[in-house]
């Protein structure tokens, strides 16, 4: 019953609720986080990982007391300490192989300012120290450890820029659709959130530090695909009511605000599903998913928040100054 | 009316249950293996590991103008090349551009050893055939004029066979005919070096021709034949690197991604049930086809490699499927609400529906279609997945679902609980 109460208050509450109202601290709220975004980026850089940088894989065969108890992520953390105190940053590290063949692998970053013999005299050192350094209850482990394989940087800048390029294309295409199938201002306003999601998106990844591997660039085109499907139902609802007539002396503003109250149930409850499944798949996965899907998140909760709060109180801010621009001449004209 | 939809909903829960089993399990029938099209998917290099080469291109003659076709040209015949030899898996992609920078990528999954991808491009060695025994000579015949290379056994030597085109297998019977009136000599360069020689004796048309020399086995003459066969693509290539790529995701880590992808699944199963009852079930019933089809597909479209990429693609395409669903049923209990009878909301739902979902889909296959063309590698397998995922989620959606919701509306029409449709107290839409 109390929750029906709630629910009523609710209801009420968004009746009344003006989505227009609340550009400008929205807008605000926008800018300071991509700013930050921004000005992290520029005096830290990404957090590169192998896949642009190339790296080192590491196999310490640990054998069957891995797999008691806790010893797997008491081993693990004594071996990222190392490496990290060895000044490598960890790529990940996974668990690998059953009973005698239990074997953690770890995979580092390269310094990029080292020659190859400066980084094989490296590897061999932090072997040493990983052969000395792992313990269970006090006792140090006999390990067996791999010769260090490197592992090739993947992604080359050639392939962020080709993919850039390919985005752009995309992009520009899908502003002439949009333009024909809606108007010119929803397309714009539609690239505008796009933008705006993917910058929120790389702030966060360089606010939080996660590594940037090939896998972004799919995150990145993911997210792109999120925005514009988001932005696009509230558009559409916005020309549907345009063309009713109980909404032909509607503002821009109303127009909005009755659009995205329409289709607010949608959107709340798609995000819902996608995520609770890209959750469980983040919570569950690996490292390497994890990185993969945190950025996903990211923008998704950022598509979510500008296709509610943005894509339609800034389309009908344009679309009013537009319109009575436009009064204004007919008037002076007259 | 009613028994004949309960038979139908049947059936069909029969078929996707059997269709389910296809996808995921293996089984043997008799000598035959019958393996689920979920574990016959092809993986990509960043999954499974494998080895990555990189050759940098550079043009032959300078005063060539089309570099760029004769890239793309190489590009097929190195995909040939490979898929000629079992490696129909492999990548190969152009990266970077212009006449100094370009680099052609070969990916070959599942492969350990560096040392094969050499033994299957090779560093590529032109075949030169020329009149005097000087690497300055001009070359009569040249990689150019060659369009196939075989190792092979004659009269107990090894050597290989050179089929030539129709220029090279003309220029072959002219150069013989010459010689063989002076019973002189043809020289073989490959590489740049002297390789052989051999004195000509009868002039020799149909354009094939036998080259033995010091091969002493087959193998021997089989790396002949594919430095050979790799000289005559249109650019110079010399290869920058070659190197073991380990997969991103181990198997461990994968059977975690799946255990979490199907959590997800559950979860969003458990959500539209909740929301939308009975009408839940039916999106579950169809998102559980989606899922076999987007199984189906991947493994039997030649083209699809699934990479981390491609995942994003699978997720996202779900993502536009849960949604559809959403967007049809939310409309139909908008209808609802205003106070329209269930069949017509049912039916206004679609119909309002489908402007919206094909709006969304179009856009997003625009973008596909764009990224496929232009993209490379990852964005192109994000590409394929996503296009097939969508056009499979609009199938699933405003056919099947509608489908099933046409049998429902024969067991049920009139109660509005069972499918969490309300009407609202006041209708005041305008303010």
């Amino acid at each position: 019953m109390k929750s029906n109460k709630i629910a009523k208050k609710f209801k009420e509450k968004l009746e009344n609720f003006s989505f227009t109202s609340k550009l400008k601290i929205c807008s605000i709220i926008s800018s300071v986080l991509i700013i930050a975004g921004i000005l992290i980026v520029s005096i830290f850089g990404f957090n590169l990982g192998i896949d642009f940088v190339g790296g080192t894989v590491l196999n310490v065969k640990v054998g069957s007391v891995l797999e008691q108890g806790n010893n797997y992520n008491i081993v693990s953390s004594q071996l990222t300490n190392i490496v990290e105190n060895n000044g490598f940053k960890v790529g990940y590290i996974q668990q690998e192989g059953v009973g005698e063949e239990s074997t953690i692998i770890v995979r580092f970053v390269d310094k990029t300012n080292l020659t190859e013999e400066q980084m094989q005299e490296e590897i061999d050192n932090l072997k040493t120290e990983i052969q000395s350094g792992l313990s269970l209850n006090n006792e140090t482990l006999n390990v067996e450890i791999s010769n260090g394989s490197r592992i090739a940087a993947t992604a080359s800048r050639s392939l962020l820029i080709n993919s850039i390029l390919a985005i752009l294309i995309a992009v520009i295409l899908i502003l002439i659709y949009i333009a024909i199938r809606f108007e010119l201002l929803s397309g714009l306003t539609a690239i505008l959130m796009l933008i705006h999601d993917v910058l929120i998106m790389c702030a966060l990844v360089a606010v939080f530090r996660i590594q940037i591997n090939a896998g972004f660039i799919a995150a990145l085109i993911t997210i792109i695909g999120y925005s514009i499907n988001n932005v696009i139902i509230v558009f559409d609802r916005i020309r549907e009511n345009k063309k009713k007539e109980a909404y032909s002396n509607a503002t821009p503003n109303e127009l909005a605000n009755i659009s995205i109250k329409q289709v607010l149930s949608r959107t709340i409850l798609t995000a819902l599903t996608t995520i609770v499944a890209i959750l469980a798949l983040t919570i569950l996965g690996v490292a390497s998913i994890k990185e993969f899907l945190l950025p996903i998140l990211f923008g998704l909760l950022s598509g979510i928040y500008s296709s509610v709060m943005l894509a339609g109180p800034v389309w009908a801010f344009i679309s009013s100054k537009t319109t009575r621009k436009a009064k204004d001449k007919t008037e002076v004209n007259k | 009316m009613k028994k004949r939809a309960i038979t139908k909903f049947i059936v069909t829960s029969v078929l996707v249950v059997i269709g389910l089993f296809l996808s995921i399990f293996s089984f043997d029938i008799g000598i035959y293996t019958y393996n689920g099209f979920a574990n016959s998917i092809k993986l990509g290099i960043d999954l499974e590991g494998g080895v990555l080469a990189v050759y940098n291109v550079k043009n032959i003659d300078d005063n060539s103008t089309n570099f760029d076709s004769q890239v793309q040209a190489t590009i097929a015949r190195i995909s040939d090349l490979l898929t000629s030899k079992g490696y129909s898996e492999a990548t190969v992609v152009k990266q970077g551009s212009g006449l100094n920078a370009t680099q052609i990528r070969v990916e070959v999954p599942d492969v350990e050893d560096p040392e094969e991808i050499l033994n299957l491009i090779g560093e590529p060695a032109e075949l030169e055939i020329k009149k005097e025994n000087s690497e300055e000579a001009e070359a009569i015949i040249t990689g150019k004029h060659i369009t196939n290379v075989q190792a092979g056994q004659q009269n107990g030597t090894y050597g290989v066979s050179i089929k030539f085109n129709e220029e090279g297998a003309n220029l072959f019977r002219e150069l013989t005919a010459e010689l063989s009136s002076s019973n002189g000599t043809l020289y073989m360069f490959i590489g740049g070096e002297f390789y052989s020689q051999a004195t000509v004796q009868e002039t020799i048309a149909g354009g094939e021709t036998f080259i033995s020399g010091s091969m002493n086995s087959l193998e021997e003459a089989q790396e002949y034949a594919t430095k050979i066969m790799s000289g005559t693509f249109d650019v110079k290539l010399t290869l920058h690197s070659n190197e073991y790529v380990s997969a991103t995701l181990g198997k461990e880590a994968l059977k975690w991604a799946i255990i979490g992808g199907v959590v997800g699944l559950a979860l969003i199963f458990i959500i539209m049930y909740v929301v939308y009852k009975d009408f839940g079930l039916i999106a579950n019933l169809s998102l559980t086809i989606y899922l076999i089809l987007m199984l189906f597909f991947l493994q039997a479209i030649p083209l699809v490699q699934l990479t981390l990429a491609g995942i994003a693609g699978i997720i996202l395409s779900l993502g536009m499927a849960v949604d559809a669903n959403i967007v049809i049923f939310e409309r139909m209990k908008e209808e609802y609400k205003k106070g329209k009878k269930i069949p017509t909301s049912v039916d206004a739902g679609f119909k309002k529906g489908l402007i919206t979902i094909l709006d969304s889909n179009v856009t997003t296959l625009i973008a596909c279609l764009v990224l496929y063309i232009f993209g490379s590698g990852t964005i192109k397998s994000f590409a394929i997945t996503l296009a097939i995922g969508i056009l499979i989620s609009m199938f699933t959606a405003l056919v099947l679902t509608r489908i099933f919701c046409k049998w429902y509306l024969h067991l049920n029409s009139k109660n509005p609980k069972k499918l969490n449709f309300k009407r609202e107290a006041t209708v005041d839409e305008i303010k």
